[in-house]
C-alpha cells in the first residue's frame, strides 16, 4: 500500500517536475567559529533565486542581522540536564535574515571592505573586525570576549600597554597586589551604584524592576554584598578575569585603565549574575522543556556605551609608553583603530542600528546595499515560506520549490548528523537514544534525485566548508545503518574528498527538520 | 603556470592544489585518508613531526555551537590553542584551517569527531 501511495505521489510530481533535479553549484563557504549558518543559508538562498552573479556577503548579512534583531522572542537560555546554562536561536531565523536583507539590501562577497578573507591579519582571522563587530553587536558573553580577544592579542597596542601597566604593578615597582576580596567588595560596591542609577528616571518600568531584583538578590538591606555574591564574584575574577584582576591592581597609577575593566567587569558580570538566578521561566513551543527566559537580558543596565568609551580612551591614551625600539605592526594598530571607530558609532546610535550597522560596514558597500534593497522586496507572509509544520508538507514544498529552480533553507536539529541509526527529533529531543544533544544548524537544499531504496534523497549544501557532517564519526566511515540513506559527495579521483554537499533521505531529513525558508523572487 | 600542479602531480604521489589566504599561495593536499586537508608538505617523510599531521590522528570529541557554528574550531582554538585561517579556492570557495605554531596547517574536519 505504501509503495502505491509512493508511485501515485511521486507520479503527480514527475508530470511537471523530473526525478532528478540539481541546481548549478556555487562555491561551498566555511564558517568556522561564527554562528553565522543562517545567514550563510540566506546568502545561498539569494544567489540562486536571485540568480545574482556573485555571491552576497553572508558576514555582512549577519551583522546587519545581529544588529537589527534584538528580539526577545529568538534568544534562549535555558539549563540542560546537567544544569549546564546553554543558549539558543530560537524561530525563523533564515526568514529573518532575509526579509532584513531585502530591508537594508546587501553586499556583495567581494564589496566588503574589511572582510575576513586576506583584509586583516591573516594569522588569525578570528581576531577579524568584522568577527568582532558581529559578536559585540549581538551584546552575549562573546561580545565582551571580542574585546577581551583584542585586548589579548600579543600584538595589540592594547596588549603593550598593558604588558606595561602591570609592569608598574610588580613588586619592583612598588605597587602592592590587593587580595581578591577586597577587589570584589570594590567591585560590587560600583556594580551598587550602577544597578541603582537605573531605578530613576530615564530607565523604563522594566529595566527599572530587573535593577531592584539584581540589587535584592546581591545585597543585604544595610548595603553590604550579600557573601553569595561577594563569593561569587571572586569566583568569577577567578575564572575568567585574570587580565582585569591584573588591571586592577595599577588603579592609582592608571585611571583610564581602571575605567575600562571596571565597564567591561561590570557588564560581564550583570550578565554572569542574572544569569545565575533565572529571572524568568518560559517553555518552549512543542516541547515538554523548560525554558529560563532571561529578561534581564534585555532590561537589565547594559554599560555598553560606557565600555566603548572607557576602551577608546584606554586605547588613545598614552598611559605608558611603548619601549624603545619597539613598535606595533601597522595592520594592528589600523585593525584597533578601525574597531574601535565602529563601536564608537554603534554606541552613538543605540537608538537606530541599522544606521549603526550600515556605518560599520565600508563606504563602498553600504552605497551597494541601498541600491540592493531597492532591487527586490520580501516579507515572510508573502514570498517567504515557514511551513514545516509536518514533513510531508515540508517535503512538498521543497521538491516544488527545487523544481522551479529555488533553493530551499531548512533549519535542523543536527542529531542526525552523528547518529548511527535513522532517528526522528523534529523538535530537538534530546532523548533520542544514541544522541547526547542537538545543535540547531541551517543548511540549503539545492536538488533531488531517487535513492537506492526507493525514496528521494536531497542535496544539502553546508558551509563547514569540504566537509561531510557523516564522516566524522570515529573512524570517518558512514554507520551502516545510514550506508543507503546518506551520501558524502566527493570529488572524483583516486583520493575522494568531501566537497561540503552530501545527500539524505527524504524521511531522515524532514524528520530533522524544525524550520523551511526560501524566497519566491 | 596554472598547469605547473598538474606536471608536479605527474612526479609525485602527493595529490596537492594551490589555496589562497590572502594573497599568500599555499600547497593543500589530501589527508591520507581523504578525510580533510592538510599542508602538502607534512605528507613528505621528512617532516614526521608535523604539528597538523599529528593533530589529524588524535582527533578530538566536538559538537555544534549556536548560530551552526563548524565544531572543529572550537578545537583548534580550545585543545590546540591555535589560530584559525581561511582560505579561498580557485573557486571562490572558502575553508577554514587550523594554524598550528609550526606553521603547518589542517582543515578543520581533520579536528575532531562527534
Amino acid at each position: 500500500m505504501a509503495l502505491v501511495i509512493f508511485l501515485l505521489t511521486f507520479n503527480v510530481w514527475s508530470q511537471s517536475c523530473p526525478a532528478t533535479k540539481s541546481l548549478n553549484y556555487l562555491p561551498v563557504h566555511d564558517q568556522d567559529g561564527m554562528g553565522t549558518c543562517a545567514s550563510n543559508t540566506a546568502a545561498l538562498i539569494m544567489q540562486h533565486n536571485l540568480g545574482l552573479p556573485k555571491s552576497p556577503s553572508y558576514m555582512q548579512m549577519s551583522i546587519t542581522h545581529s544588529g537589527q534583531a534584538g528580539n526577545n522572542n529568538t534568544d534562549f537560555f535555558f539549563t540542560d540536564d546537567q544544569g549546564k546554562e546553554r543558549v539558543f536561536n530560537w524561530g525563523a531565523q533564515i526568514c529573518d535574515v532575509v526579509t532584513r536583507a531585502s530591508k537594508s539590501g546587501f553586499c556583495d562577497y567581494d564589496q566588503m571592505g574589511f572582510d575576513f578573507v586576506g583584509a586583516m591579519d591573516p594569522s588569525n582571522s578570528q581576531q577579524s573586525f568584522l568577527v568582532s563587530v558581529s559578536r559585540f553587536l549581538d551584546q552575549k558573553e562573546s561580545g565582551i570576549k571580542a574585546l577581551k580577544d583584542q585586548l589579548n592579542n600579543p600584538e595589540t597596542r592594547a596588549e603593550a600597554e598593558r604588558r606595561l601597566a602591570y609592569f608598574f604593578a610588580t613588586p619592583d615597582s612598588g605597587c602592592r597586589v590587593p587580595p581578591l576580596e577586597f577587589i570584589s567588595r570594590r567591585a560590587l560596591s560600583r556594580l551598587k551604584v550602577s544597578w541603582e542609577s537605573y531605578l530613576v528616571a530615564p530607565a523604563t518600568n522594566p529595566q527599572k524592576a530587573a535593577a531592584r531584583r539584581l540589587l535584592d538578590s546581591a545585597f543585604e538591606s544595610n548595603g553590604q554584598p550579600k557573601p553569595e555574591a561577594l563569593s561569587y564574584h571572586q569566583e568569577f575574577l577567578k575564572a575568567n578575569f585574570d587580565f582585569e584582576q591584573r588591571l586592577e591592581t595599577v588603579e592609582q597609577s592608571n585611571a583610564n585603565a581602571t575605567a575600562l575593566v571596571g565597564a567591561l567587569a561590570e557588564d560581564l558580570f550583570t550578565r554572569w549574575w542574572g544569569e545565575k538566578k533565572n529571572f524568568a521561566t518560559n517553555s518552549i513551543p512543542g516541547t515538554n522543556n523548560n525554558v529560563y527566559v532571561s529578561d534581564w537580558r534585555a532590561y537589565a543596565p547594559c554599560r555598553r556605551p560606557e565600555a566603548v568609551r572607557a576602551m577608546d580612551s584606554f586605547l588613545a591614551a598614552p598611559m605608558c609608553q611603548i619601549p624603545q625600539g619597539q613598535t606595533l605592526s601597522p595592520h594592528v594598530t589600523a585593525q584597533a583603530q578601525q574597531l574601535m571607530d565602529s563601536l564608537r558609532r554603534i554606541a552613538n546610535n543605540q537608538l537606530d542600528p541599522q544606521v549603526a550597522v550600515v556605518n560599520i560596514i565600508s563606504p563602498a558597500c553600504a552605497t551597494q546595499m541601498g541600491q540592493r534593497a531597492n532591487d527586490y522586496s520580501s516579507d515572510c507572509d508573502n514570498k517567504l515560506i515557514n511551513s514545516a509544520s509536518s514533513a510531508s508538507s515540508a517535503k512538498q514544498t521543497t521538491i516544488e520549490e527545487i523544481c522551479q529552480g529555488r533553493a530551499v533553507g531548512i533549519s535542523i536539529c543536527t542529531g542526525f548528523f552523528k547518529a548511527t541509526t535513522p532517528i526522528n527529533s523534529q523538535y530537538c529531543d534530546d532523548d533520542v537514544p544514541g544522541v547526547a544533544d542537538h545543535g540547531r544548524h541551517a543548511v540549503t537544499l539545492i536538488g533531488y534525485r531517487p535513492g537506492p531504496n526507493g525514496k528521494r534523497q536531497f542535496l544539502i549544501q553546508n558551509s563547514w566548508g569540504n566537509s561531510c557532517p557523516f564522516r566524522q564519526g570515529i573512524g570517518s566511515g558512514i554507520p551502516a545503518a545510514l550506508q543507503n540513506l546518506v551520501e558524502c559527495e566527493v570529488t572524483p579521483g583516486a583520493i575522494a574528498s568531501p566537497t561540503g554537499r552530501f545527500w539524505v533521505d527524504e524521511d531522515l531529513l524532514f524528520n530533522n527538520t524544525y524550520q523551511l525558508s526560501t524566497y519566491r523572487p | 603556470m596554472r598547469a605547473l600542479p598538474l606536471i608536479l602531480l605527474l612526479i609525485s604521489s602527493v595529490a596537492w592544489a594551490d589555496w589562497k589566504i590572502g594573497e599568500q599561495k599555499i600547497e593543500i593536499a589530501q589527508c591520507p585518508n581523504g578525510s580533510c586537508l592538510i599542508s602538502k608538505d607534512c605528507l613528505e617523510k621528512s617532516k614526521p613531526t608535523c604539528l597538523a599531521l599529528k593533530a589529524s590522528q588524535n582527533r578530538q570529541k566536538s559538537d555544534v555551537g549556536p548560530g551552526g557554528t563548524n565544531p572543529g574550531s572550537a578545537v583548534c582554538r580550545d585543545y590546540h590553542k591555535a589560530g584559525v585561517v581561511i582560505a579561498m579556492n580557485d573557486e571562490g570557495g572558502t575553508n577554514a584551517f587550523c594554524r598550528f605554531s609550526d606553521g603547518s596547517i589542517l582543515s578543520l574536519d581533520g579536528l575532531w569527531h562527534w
